[in-house]
C-alpha cells in the first residue's frame, strides 16, 4: 500500500479529523465533478461522499481488510455505485447492486453498500428531528439509563423523560414509515 | 402506544420478564403488523445505536460543513487555475507596458531615454501596479527566460501541468478516474473510465513527462498504450448509455527521483482526458 493510501485508510479507521479533512480536500472536488456530470449537484456529491466514507469506515474495521486497488479508485468505485443506485431509484427502476463489479467485489463491499442504502433511511429521518429529540435519542440508543437522561436533559422527572423519549421515537418511526424507501426496506 | 413502545424495547433488550416474553412472542406469531413493527424498531436500534459510527458521522458532518466555504466560493482547483490565468494575463499586460516604455519609439532617436510624451498606454499602469505581488508568486515558473532550466529542482511543480492535474478529469465524454504510482522502477497506472463513446479497439495512450516546463508537451520521457477492459455489469447502469471500463498500464522505467506527470489520451480526441502526477 502506498504511504498516502495508508494514511487515508488509517484516518478512516481511527476517525482522525485532520486526515479526514485532507481526504475531503483531496477527493471531494473530483467526486463532485463526477456527480455533476451525471445529473447531480454539489449537495448530492457531499452526501454520496459521506456515505462512501461510512461504507469504508465499516469495511476497514475488519482487520483482514486489504487495499487491492489505489485508494481513490476504490473510493470512486463506491461513489459511482452509490450514485448509480440513487439515480436508478429516482427513475423508479429495479434496483440491484452489480455483483461482479471489480472493486466492490474485490473488497467484498456489495453487502455493505446495500446496508448503507438501508440505514440511510433511518439516519435521514433522525436528522429531521428537533435538536432536543436528536440528543435524547442519541443517549437512549447508546443505552444511557433514563434517570441519567432526565438529569442530563434537565427534565423534572424520569417519567417525563420517558414520555419525551416516546414522543421523539414516535416521530422518528413515523418519518421512516413516510419514506418511500421504507416499504422496499421492510420487504428485504 | 407508549406502553407498546416500551414493551417492544424491553423485548429487544432482553429485559422482558419470562411469562411476558412468551406471551409477546405468541402475539408476534399471530400479529404480522406487530411483527413488522418490532422488526422496524430492531433495525432502528441497530443502526442508531452504533457509538463508533456516531462519532465518525459527527466528525464527517463537522468537516463537511467546514468544507462549505471553498465549495461555494469556487472549487479550489478552479480557483488556482483562474489565479494562474490571471497571473499570465497580468504578466502579458506588464510585459507590453514595459515594451512600450523601454522600446525606442520608431520616430525617436535610439539614444533617447524613454520618451515622457509617450504616455498613451500608461493610464492603466498605476492600476496594474498593486497587482504585481500575486504575479510574482504564480508566474515565476512560467517565465522560462528568467529561470535557468538546468537549475529546476526535480520535485518543483510545473504550474501549467498542475492546473491540468487539478482540473482532471478533463473530458465529459470519456470520464476518467485513474491513479499512477512508482514502486521501485515499476510504473503502474490503473483506474476507471465511464463513456458512451468509447469503441472497442480505440487506442488509449499514456505519455510521461518530467517537471521541466520546456519538456511539455514536445519531449515526453515515455509513451505506451493503456489496456482497456470493459467491466461487465449485469445490472442496468443508470448513467445513460455510458459503459464502465477498467484501465491498466505497466512499465519498467529507470528514472531518477523527482516529480513526473502523465497524460492520458484517446485516439480521435484532440484534448487530453486526464493529467496526473506521480513521484518517483
Amino acid at each position: 500500500m502506498r504511504p498516502a493510501d495508508e494514511h487515508y485508510i488509517n484516518a478512516i479507521r481511527h476517525n482522525d479529523g485532520t486526515g479526514l479533512q485532507q481526504l475531503y480536500q483531496e477527493f471531494l472536488p473530483r467526486i463532485s465533478a463526477f456527480i455533476r456530470r451525471n445529473g447531480g449537484s454539489d449537495a448530492d456529491a457531499k452526501d454520496i461522499f459521506q456515505d462512501a466514507l461510512i461504507v469504508l469506515f465499516k469495511k476497514v474495521q475488519d482487520t483482514d481488510f486489504q487495499l487491492t486497488s489505489g485508494f481513490y479508485t476504490l473510493l470512486y468505485g463506491i461513489c459511482r455505485n452509490l450514485w448509480g443506485n440513487r439515480l436508478q431509484k429516482k427513475s423508479g427502476n429495479e434496483v440491484s447492486i452489480p455483483e461482479d463489479y471489480k472493486y466492490t467485489d474485490e473488497a467484498n463491499l456489495s453487502q455493505l453498500l446495500e446496508q448503507q442504502e438501508e440505514e440511510q433511511v433511518f439516519w435521514d429521518a433522525f436528522r429531521e428531528l428537533g435538536q432536543d429529540c436528536q440528543q435524547l435519542l442519541q443517549w437512549f440508543f447508546a443505552k444511557v439509563k433514563m434517570a441519567e437522561i432526565a438529569e442530563r436533559m434537565e427534565y423534572s422527572s424520569v417519567g417525563y423523560a420517558k414520555k419525551r423519549k416516546f414522543q421523539c421515537k414516535e416521530q422518528l418511526i413515523q418519518r421512516v414509515k413516510a419514506d418511500a424507501r421504507y416499504s422496499e426496506l421492510m420487504n428485504k | 402506544m407508549q406502553e407498546q413502545y416500551e414493551r417492544i424495547e424491553a423485548y429487544l433488550d432482553g429485559t422482558l420478564p419470562e411469562p411476558e416474553r412468551k406471551a409477546f412472542e405468541a402475539e408476534l406469531e399471530r400479529d404480522q403488523t406487530l411483527a413488522a413493527e418490532v422488526e422496524l424498531h430492531r433495525r432502528v436500534h441497530r443502526t442508531l445505536g452504533n457509538a463508533d459510527e456516531w462519532a465518525f458521522r459527527q466528525n464527517l458532518e463537522a468537516i463537511s460543513e467546514a468544507y462549505e466555504a471553498p465549495a461555494e466560493n469556487g472549487k479550489p482547483e478552479n480557483r488556482s487555475a483562474l489565479r494562474l490565468l490571471l497571473g499570465i494575463l497580468i504578466l502579458i499586460i506588464i510585459a507590453s507596458l514595459l515594451y512600450y516604455f523601454f522600446m525606442p519609439a520608431p520616430d525617436a532617436a535610439p539614444t533617447e531615454p524613454p520618451a515622457i510624451e509617450q504616455p498613451a498606454p500608461s493610464p492603466t499602469a498605476p492600476e496594474e501596479a498593486p497587482e504585481e505581488e500575486p504575479v510574482e508568486e504564480t508566474t515565476t515558473p512560467t517565465a522560462p527566460e528568467d529561470t535557468p532550466i538546468a537549475n529546476i529542482p526535480p520535485d518543483q511543480p510545473n504550474p501549467a501541468l498542475e492546473a491540468l492535474v487539478a482540473a482532471s478529469p478533463l473530458s465529459a465524454t470519456y470520464e476518467l478516474a485513474v491513479e499512477a504510482r512508482f514502486s521501485g522502477q515499476d510504473f503502474t497506472l490503473e483506474g476507471e473510465m465511464l463513456s458512451a463513446q468509447y469503441e472497442e479497439g480505440q487506442s488509449m495512450t499514456l505519455t510521461l513527462f518530467d517537471n521541466r516546463p520546456d519538456n511539455y508537451p514536445d519531449a515526453p520521457l515515455h509513451t505506451g498504450e493503456i489496456q482497456v477492459m470493459e467491466i461487465d455489469e449485469d445490472a442496468p447502469i443508470a448513467f445513460a448509455a455510458k459503459k464502465a471500463y477498467f484501465l491498466a498500464y505497466e512499465a519498467a522505467l529507470d528514472l531518477p527521483a523527482g516529480l513526473y506527470y502523465y497524460v492520458v489520451r484517446v485516439d480521435g480526441e484532440a484534448e487530453a482526458l486526464w493529467v496526473g502526477k506521480v513521484e518517483q
